[in-house]
């Protein structure tokens, strides 16, 4: 492990690097910069909480590392890829291989629960034979399998939250960027959800998971890393995070 | 479930909700503009098979044996040529009239003086064009004199009207096509600026541009079929209203009426249009996703 210029982060299963951010700072228009020379090394197969107060910039890193915006410097290397000088087809090719949970859901609201998990697998191409074995087992193991016909305005806060973390997995991603996905999940259906996350860990997928629940990380103990405006701090071992 | 849904709610927007009814009025004016073209390409098609005429002037001669021979021999090289349905010689009362209005009403025996060539009409199959240098060279190697020419009763300003028609119906069509591509093409680009949110995602999940330009060009496809059954149903009943409804009241408003592949031509329009359609958008869809990164 080491803190400061380059946060390599403990948990490290395979070794090799999957996502690599190299003094990268964010900014949105021209405000102030939300994220500051952050160097982080992400390994396949490890798990990570990202943990700091509201407005710390989890959310804005989570951006950056699931493609969504781009740094205002510095670079970010995805798969081996340096992102900046990959050709628009490749940008594709990269995203298909990342999960994401959004805090908003972002479901579309003309689409069934069904559908919505099925996009990443339409978009990726896979027969419709395929889709309605995988999402109708996915829903069902997350107790929606009644709801898979229902639009996300019919849908409970915490079954749209299901939804958007079915979608986030349904294609085993090699990187899953989780912001608050517990957040409005029953306390019974959050154990399934980090039953469900830490299985795709198992299985080689690197999460990182931005929650500001400490009861989550003490229950399920792993490497935290903490933010505070806009700067990694340093990655804080689960126990110690927990015991806090 | 079935994967039948478009991931963008193209449906949901007015501008696109209106793309079926847009299409569809112009499939109605474009498949008019060339109904008009086709009747009038049957018009001058009609003109064309009416059957041609030459009339061939075989000089007198004082010897009227000699010239019923050479008669009998210039009618029967006319009758073998290819093409031909008759001969016939053109009568005394005939020649009389057509000198009339040179000479007069002369008498029998001034008429007499006068020494008219024989003329005989060859009258050829509909559709059949006479080659006159043929005809003249076969007539003059019996009749060294002969002339021929081509009496045939013309188009005139029919054909002349109907060729202009043509081309302003074929032109209008095809304005009417150039006008559906930048409809089509507006509402696409208004529509990728409204739901740039979930082009956002679609991106954000994976998808490649040509993913997501699918979805314009299906929905713009979708609606060019539907609008375009709409307005082809639509402009075939205007155009047999006009062609037979007039008929019960025993007048003719159209002077033709379409043929077999008038109407296989007219049915192709909103083929076409819902190919332009979807062409148009899927171009127009894939420079607008170029902006974005």
């Amino acid at each position: 492990m080491s803190v400061g210029s380059d946060t390599r982060v403990d948990g490290d299963r395979s070794g090799r690097a999957i996502l690599q951010l190299h003094g990268v700072g964010m900014r949105y228009g021209s405000g102030d910069e939300v994220l500051r020379d952050i160097d982080l090394t992400i390994n396949a197969g490890t798990f990570h909480y990202l943990v700091g107060p509201s407005g710390a910039g989890k959310t804005s890193l989570l951006r950056l590392m699931s493609l969504s915006a781009a740094p205002s410097r510095g670079n970010v290397v995805l798969f081996g890829r340096d992102v900046a000088l990959v050709e628009r087809d490749e940008l594709g090719r990269l995203r298909r291989r990342i999960g994401v949970v959004f805090q908003d859901f972002r479901l579309l609201d003309h689409l069934s629960a069904f559908d919505n998990v099925a996009l990443p697998l339409r978009i990726g191409g896979a027969d419709e034979e395929q889709i309605s074995t995988y999402v109708s087992q996915m829903l069902g193991w997350l107790g929606l399998a009644e709801r898979m016909e229902a639009k996300p305005a019919q849908l409970s806060m915490g079954q749209r939250q299901l939804v958007t973390v079915a979608r986030a997995v349904i294609t085993r991603p090699d990187l899953l960027l989780a912001d608050e996905p517990t957040s409005n999940v029953e306390p019974a259906r959050v154990e399934r959800l980090m039953f469900l996350f830490s299985e795709l860990h198992r299985l080689g997928t690197a999460v990182v998971l931005a929650t500001h629940s400490r009861e989550l990380i003490r229950r399920w103990p792993f490497p935290v890393l903490h933010m505070e405006r806009g700067r990694l701090i340093r990655p804080v071992p689960a126990d110690r995070t927990a015991a806090e | 479930m079935g994967g039948a849904a478009l991931d963008l709610p193209l449906d949901d927007t007015p501008a696109s909700r209106f793309l079926a009814w847009l299409i569809g009025g112009l499939v109605f004016l474009a498949v008019l503009a060339c109904a008009v073209a086709v009747l009038a390409q049957g018009a001058v098609d009609r003109l064309a098979e009416r059957p041609r005429i030459l009339t061939v002037a075989l000089p007198a001669v004082d010897d009227p044996a000699e010239g019923e021979a050479e008669l009998a021999r210039v009618r029967a090289a006319l009758e073998a040529l290819p093409g031909v349905a008759w001969t016939a010689l053109v009568s005394q009362e005939e020649l009389d009239k057509l000198v009339e209005p040179w000479i007069g009403r002369a008498s029998a025996e001034a008429r007499a003086e006068l020494i008219l060539p024989r003329l005989v009409d060859v009258r050829f199959q509909p559709g059949v064009v006479p080659d006159l240098e043929e005809v003249t060279r076969r007539v003059r190697a019996i009749a060294p004199a002969a002339m021929v020419d081509e009496t045939s009763p013309s188009g005139g300003a029919l054909e002349e009207v109907a060729l202009r028609l043509r081309w302003i119906g074929g032109g209008a069509g095809l304005l009417v096509l150039a006008v559906l591509v930048v409809v089509v093409v507006l509402v696409t680009r208004a529509s990728l600026d409204l739901h740039d949110e979930t082009v956002d995602l679609l991106r954000l999940l994976g998808a490649p541009d040509r993913y997501v330009a699918r979805q314009f060009e299906l929905h713009a496809m979708a609606s060019a079929l539907r609008g375009g059954s709409v307005g082809f149903a639509l402009a075939l009943g205007t155009i047999l209203g006009l062609v037979h409804l007039p008929a019960l009241w025993g007048t003719r408003l159209v002077p033709v009426v379409p043929r077999p592949l008038d109407w296989i031509l007219l049915a192709m329009v909103p083929v076409v249009a819902a190919l332009l359609a979807t062409l148009s958008a899927r171009s127009a869809a894939t420079h607008g996703l170029a902006r974005l990164r």
